[in-house]
Order: C-alpha cells, then structure tokens, then sequence
C-alpha cells in the first residue's frame, strides 16, 4: 500500500534568512533598549507569587461560539471563557484521510468533549452525537465512537493496528502549543489517546459550530377505538409497518412532492383491527362494513384536530396511510408520531401529531346480506341412492341455520360449511331430508365415508367419527371469504389430521356398509 | 573627540545593525537561490485515481523538470469542496463522478470574484464495480458470477464495505446489491447480506418502479460478518490480511491490486451506460447531511470520471499541459498499463469553456446541443 506521510502545510514556507535575520535585529535593538535605560534585565522585574508557566498555557484560548444542544433540546452557547474553567487534556492524535495520507501525530491541548455535553445534561447509550462546522460539514458518532472505540492505524506504516487504551474524543484548541490554523480552527474536535495512534480524518471536524446529542427513539402509543378497541404503542406499530413478505402489504409509501418519502401502515388496515371483532387476520378487515357505509374514520391529532374519511374511501385503499418514518426516520417534531398522508389525500387532510384513530358507527344502516363469491362446483353424493350438489343447492343448504356451522382451526382460523353428517345423510338411506335423514342404526353400525379429491385422492373416515358431529364440516368459507387453497369444497373439522382434510372434494361415498 | 551620550550610542548600534543585517540578507539570498523555483501543479484527485496518477505525476516530472507535481487523494465531493469551501486552492480537480463538477462547481462564486469555480468540465474515463476477494477467501474455490451474493449471505463469510457517507464506492455497493435483486429476480438479497447487520438497519423501500436505501447516518455495523473502512485504501489491507474475505472495488483498484475479483454482470456493475435506466431503479438516500454542498440523493448510474482546472487555479497553463499529458500523452498509456483505460476522444459539456490547448482532445457530450 502506498502510504503518503506528510505534515499538514500549516505554516507556510519558511525563509530561514529571513528568520536570521529578524532574530539578530530583535537582539540588536533589545540590547540597544537595555543600554539606554541603563537597567540591568533583572533590575525591574516586579516580585510575583505567580508560577512560570509553559507556552501554550500562556496563550489564550481564541474567541469562539459553539450551540450545545441536549438530548432533551436544552441549548447553551459556549465560548473561550467555558472551556478556560475546564480540565485542560494535553495529548496525541493524528489522522489518516480517506486517500491514505497521513497527517501527525500531533499534540493538542483542549478540553474532553465528555465534560463540555455535561453541560447539557450528558449522553447516555441511547444517544448519539452530531458534530457540525461552521461550513455544514458534519459526522454523526456512534455512543461506540464517542466511548473512543475507532478504528486505529500506526502513525508509522498506516497499518490497521487496535489501540489497547481507548481513544478519547477532544476539542481542541492547540496544536503543537500554538493556536490552530485558520480553516482548522478555532476549535477541532480530534481523537487523540496515550498512544499516538491515528484514526479515521472524518472524524476530525475543523472549526466545530454545533455539538447535538441525537434524542434517544421516543415512545408513543396510537390509540384505535371502534368494535374493538387497542392501544398500540410505537414497537407494534413498527412492527406492523416493517412486516415482511405479507399480503396485502402492511407498508404503505407515500412521496410527496419535495421527493420526501413517508411510510407506514394503510389506514384501511388499522381500521381492519377495530371495525369488528376479527382484528388480525386475513379478513380482519370487513369489506361489508366498509361498503354498506357502516361508520365513517375519524383520524384526530393530539390537539383535537380531526379529519373524517368515508369508510368506502378508506377500504383497501394503499394511498392514504398513517405515516410513522419520513425518509425511514422517525418524523420530525412537527408531524410526531404519526402523519396522515398519501397521494389521494388533499393536504389539508393530512393530519400531524396523530393519536386516535376512530370509527364512527351508523346505526341507521343495514347491512346487506353479501355472499362470498364462491367458484362454482358440483359435489357427488354416493351411498344408497346418488345426488349431485352442485352450487346452488349446497349454499341453500347454508342457508338453513340448522346446517351453516362453523370450526375455529388451531390458529384461529373460522371454516364454515355443512357437516358431514348431513350430507351424508342425505344418501345413507332413501330417507333425504328431514330430522330424521341421517340414518343413526347405520351409523352405529359401522362404515367408512370416503372422500375423494378431484385428482383421485382420497381419505377415509369412519361413521362413528362424523355420526353427528358437527365439528367436522364441508368447508366452502376460510375466514368469510372462499378457501383461499385446496377449493371451492374441503374436509375440516376437529381432530383430523391435515392429511384428512382432503381439499378440492368432488365425491362423498359410503364405501363400505355392514 | 566629543564624548556620545548612551541615546547617541543606541542609535549608531542600531543603524550599523540594520545595515549589516540587510547586507546579510542579500548575500543569504544570493546563496540561497542558484536556481529558479519550479513551478508547482496541485491536484487533487479522487482516491481510486491515485495510485495511476501517482505515476503518471512522476513521468510528467522527468519529462517537464520545471514543474512539480503535487498529488492529494480524497473522497470526491471533499476533492472539489477543498477549493470551493476550504479554501485550499488547487490546479487540477479530478473526481469519480463527473456530474459532481457542475453540481458543486458552475454556480459556486470564486472568492475574488470575475464568475464561478468553473464552468466545464472533461469525462476521460470509466469504471465499474467488481467483487474482489483473495484465494484465502472462504468459499473461494467455488464462488463465481452466478451464485456470489449466495457466498456473501453466508454466516461464516466477512465483507468489508467502504463506508457511504464518506465514499462514492460504499454507496455503490449498496446500489450494487439492490440492482442483484433485480437481475437475479432474487427479493432478499440486501436483507440477507447488509439489513439485520447494522443498527439501525439499513432500510429499503419500494417506491414506484424503484428502490430506494435509506443510509442511517450511525452507520454502524452490529455483528463481526461486515467490516466499515472509510475508502479502499484502508479495506485492501484487511482483504490481504485475510482479516475479511470479499469487497466490492472499482475493476481498476483490483487489477492495480492484484486481487482477484468477479466481473458481475452489466446489469448491476454500474460499468455500461446502455443500462443506466436499470441503474437508475436503485436509489440511495442517506439519512444525515455529511455535507451542505451536495444533496442526500445518489441515484444508481454509469461511473465516469471527470475533470476540470478551477478558475482560482494557481498554475493553469501546467494543469492544462498535465491534462494534456493526460488525456494524449505518456500518462494515457500509464493509465491504461494500470487497467483504467483514457477515453479517446473525451467528453465536454462545453467546448468553449475547455482550454484551448485541450479542445482538440475532447468532443462535445452527445446530447447537449
């Protein structure tokens, strides 16, 4: 590697005539002075309990301003004054640019930064730390970096090697014992340790203006108030909006026109969560609801601000959203926590500083009766007698409440259907319809029900299992909506391995009677 | 004799010593200056420039002895915001993404007034990203083209990544990434390889027909798998070393190097301007303003490189001559030696503006009138 060490041109050229020159003038004119006051250099000098002090300590700190800005907001302006009263470090530190060259080590005096944030309340593992010079240039350091964890190169060869004492982050108003070049200067903030190793240039900011402490992330909650009710604070919310790989998608995207990008969580889907008592699954949210006009969306701000939407314009709609990042960070104050918006939204809907969502219930409609649009199908009974179902005849037969139940899986998933039983029933014997169709004596006695798929797989069951037993169904409804795999028609229920819940049913068929 | 007062005596002294210190000077002077000084050329150049460029400032030297020639590498927004900002003048400015000249430069004042930096600027070369790695890499025996960001996602595999807020390459290979995702048809990719890796993590989001990466501005690596460096020049060490075992470069750095490296296809190396609308679908946003001067957009785009001598240029005539050198002469065939091929003709957005010692080396940009 090719490793360019060089010192920083901070003095500019040096003519050593010139200086000898100069030296031997100051001299002769001294001496000249001496002569003629006719003194002799230690005649005059007034007695003083004043301790001889080294160079740089008789310099003065140039003049400056520096904004420390607290974690909670709380701001001082710092000059030449604060830092005199602070504990002055004296120590080494060089850099390396991001092109390999190498600049020191020097010695730099100066104040350690920690002790300058305490006057803003200190920072904690939560913050971090941005630094801005006078010309907008910026770094933000990590709690890692500005405990002194950089990465460290030898002053000597510019190799990688790990400083085995921590670095110490300083500003710097010496280097060397002289005050600081102009454009490096007033003050620097440089990484400097017992070992005079060299870090990284970026973090070296020359004429510092502005020391922030980042906020650690603030907390919030979300309240939902609807059918059902939540409050949601930031992690689920987050959580909710970084959901991968899920349909529909939990993230909505909004840009505005300054190019800003906001994302969030659909406001359909949270209303989903409290439109009726199904609050997280597939069909959480209720399309009937939505489309009958049920209740209208109230998305209110902290300070009472409220913005009503139509429950139509709201439904699945991936154009409005309530909006947790701008540019993935969290928002700015003005629009903290969350902001209504989207590209079907006027400006003057979109709501900052949300805290409630909330639904409004009409209770003067009706709500119609919506049948899931099921594909079609045709369903072969086969026992004593033969029937074919297709359709029509099956969903009038859900009709009936009687017949119409329902299975709640493992995972909280509803199946509904007609029982087996009842369809089976209908073709045990020549007895139909009725209270009395299914055909118990049978039943007792023993048979197999087989079930067979469309492309000829087939499970079988036996009576005493499906005798009555309405938790055991023809399914043609997951979740209100048609089965989403393995349709229009599955074998559910209670106690059935998956392998039993034959899908894509064609045929029911009593295989086997006593 | 009349017998002088001490003020008498103090003035003889002093005037007999201003005389002789002047007849010193004089004769220090003359002893001092056998020769004229050389003329001195200031460039700055883009750090992936430097290790050519560094040769060619020696052959330029042994062939013009009146002038020295000074090379300083860094980042390339820092290359022109030395004269524009942190008045540091210089010559020659040369960066690795041309469109940062008329960005930084054609409405940023001179000092001392009489118009802008500058208002021109010279596209002379290419470039594009490969993966490097070393025989000691793991999995290096059966990485190829085809299943690289399989090897990378690898828990036991260490990358090393030149760090986006400082470095032109670190935010490339972010873009690189994205664009795999897109040409291998493959979504996860970027999360595999970078997402959980940092705190926080490195965030993307599909907005229209493109992906845009969210650089937090802690850009902080969480797990030992990936290395932060600020440029190339300090991750060639720990790829070396062994200490990490795959890195994206530019395709020059490597062969300079002598690494090994996977060509990636042209889909995603940011090498072949036909692809540039597919290049444009990756997006990176960083997070944090590092500088003023430059907006926090870097859309995904061919690399070129560029040049130009600012108005406030100490030695114009030798940065135009250097140039020369450059673009037509013996440092041509330096870069090309060093796999970073001169275009030949070179591109400019304004003829006119290009010193006149140049414009026979360089054509108009296609499309700009």
């Amino acid at each position: 590697m090719h490793i360019k060490i060089e010192r920083e041109n901070r003095r500019g050229s040096t003519n050593y005539s010139t200086i000898i020159v100069v030296v031997v003038l100051i001299l002769v004119v001294a001496g000249a002075y001496v002569y003629t006051r006719g003194l002799s250099p230690t005649e005059e000098i007034p007695e003083t309990s004043e301790p001889q002090t080294s160079e740089s300590e008789e310099l003065e700190i140039p003049e400056f301003e520096i904004t420390i800005v607290g974690a909670d907001g709380h701001q001082v302006v710092i000059g030449a004054k604060d830092l005199a009263e602070m504990t002055v470090v004296e120590e080494v530190g060089g850099l390396m640019t991001s092109a390999g060259s190498i600049n020191g080590p020097y010695t730099y005096t100066g104040v350690l930064l920690t002790d300058v944030l305490d006057l803003v309340g200190g920072i904690t593992e939560e913050n971090s730390l941005r630094i801005t010079a006078s010309d907008g240039y910026s770094m933000v350091f990590t709690w890692e970096e500005f405990s002194g964890n950089f990465v460290t190169f030898s002053a000597a060869t510019g190799d990688e090697v790990e400083a085995t004492k921590p670095l110490t982050p300083v500003l710097a108003y010496f280097e060397d014992g002289e005050p600081l070049i102009r454009g490096h200067g007033p003050i620097r903030l440089v990484i400097l340790g017992e070992e005079g190793l060299i870090s990284e240039g970026h973090f070296w900011i020359k004429q510092v203006a502005e020391i922030e402490v980042i906020p650690a992330i603030r907390e919030y909650t979300l309240k939902l108030t609807g059918e059902a009710s939540e409050v949601m604070d930031r992690a689920t919310f987050e959580s909710g909006a970084n959901c991968p790989d899920t349909t529909p998608n939990h993230r909505g995207v909004y840009e505005d026109d300054d190019g800003g990008i906001w994302t969030g969580i659909p406001l359909w889907l949270l209303v989903g969560r409290i439109d009726d008592n199904v609050t997280h699954t597939a069909n959480a949210y209720n399309r009937v609801l939505a489309d009958a006009g049920a209740y209208t969306v109230q998305v209110i701000a902290g300070d009472g601000y409220t913005v009503e939407l139509n429950s139509s314009f709201v439904k699945l709609n991936q154009n409005i959203l309530l909006a947790n990042e701008l540019d993935g960070q969290a928002l700015p104050d003005k629009y903290w926590p969350l902001r209504l918006v989207g590209s079907d939204l006027p400006k003057d809907q979109m709501v900052r500083n949300v805290a409630e969502v909330k639904l409004v219930f009409n209770e003067n409609v009706t709500l119609p009766v919506v049948e899931p649009d099921v594909p079609d199908f045709e369903l072969t009974l086969v026992g004593a007698t033969t029937e074919v179902m297709d359709k029509t005849l099956f969903l009038s037969g859900v009709s009936c409440s009687d017949h119409y139940k329902e299975w709640t899986d493992a995972s909280g998933n509803v199946w509904k259907g007609i029982p087996v039983w009842l369809l089976v029933g209908r073709v045990d014997d020549g007895n139909t319809h009725g209270a009395d169709a299914f055909n118990r004596t049978l039943a007792e006695a023993g048979y197999q029900v087989s079930f067979v798929a469309g492309d000829g797989f087939h499970k079988e069951l036996d009576s005493a299992l499906i005798a009555e037993n309405d938790n055991i169904l023809v399914a043609y409804l997951y979740n209100g909506e048609p089965l989403p795999e393995k349709g229009p028609l599955r074998v559910v229920g209670e106690g059935l391995t998956s392998g039993q819940m034959v899908g894509m049913l064609e045929r029911i068929e009593i295989v086997s009677s006593p | 004799m009349t017998q002088m007062n001490r003020p008498q005596v103090a003035a003889v002294i002093i005037i007999v010593a201003v005389t002789a210190a002047g007849v010193a000077y004089f004769l220090l002077n003359e002893a001092s200056e056998p020769e004229a000084e050389p003329q001195k050329l200031k460039i700055f150049c883009a750090g992936s420039l430097l290790y050519p460029l560094n040769k060619v400032a020696d052959a330029f030297m042994d062939d013009h002895p009146g002038i020295e020639v000074e090379v300083e590498g860094h980042g390339s927004i820092q290359v022109i915001r030395h004269p524009t900002e942190l008045d540091d003048p210089a010559d020659l400015l040369m960066v690795a993404d041309y469109s940062l000249i008329p960005v930084m430069m054609y409405g940023a004042p001179l000092p001392e007034g009489g118009g802008n930096f500058t208002d021109w600027y010279i596209r002379f070369a290419g470039n594009k990203l490969v993966l490097a790695y070393t025989d000691q890499s793991m999995y290096s025996d059966e990485v190829n083209a085809t299943n690289w960001y399989n090897v990378l996602a690898k828990e036991d595999v260490k990358i090393a990544l030149a760090n986006p807020i400082i470095d032109a390459l670190g935010y490339r290979g972010l873009l690189v990434l994205q664009l795999a995702e897109y040409h291998y048809g493959e979504p996860m990719i970027f999360d595999e390889i970078l997402g959980p890796r940092f705190d926080p993590e490195i965030e993307t989001v599909e907005v229209g027909s493109r992906t845009v990466i969210f650089v937090p501005e802690e850009f902080n690596p969480v797990e030992d798998k990936v290395a932060v460096r600020a440029s190339s020049i300090q991750i060639v060490p720990l790829l070396e070393s062994g200490a990490v075992d795959y890195t994206f470069l530019y395709l020059s750095n490597a062969e300079q190097y002598g690494v090994k490296y996977i060509e990636l296809p042209d889909e995603i190396d940011l090498g072949s301007p036909e692809m540039d609308g597919l290049y444009a679908r990756a997006q990176v946003r960083f997070q944090h303003a590092r500088f003023q001067s430059i907006g926090l957009d870097r859309r995904g785009a061919t690399i070129y490189y560029g040049l130009t001598i600012p108005g406030n240029a100490a030695n114009p005539e030798a940065a135009a001559e250097f140039t020369r050198y450059l673009l037509d002469g013996r440092g041509r065939e330096i870069f090309e030696e060093n796999s970073h091929p001169i275009y030949q003709p070179s591109y400019t957005d304004n003829p006119e503006g290009v010193p006149e010692a140049l414009r026979s080396l360089v054509i108009q940009e296609p499309g700009d009138g």
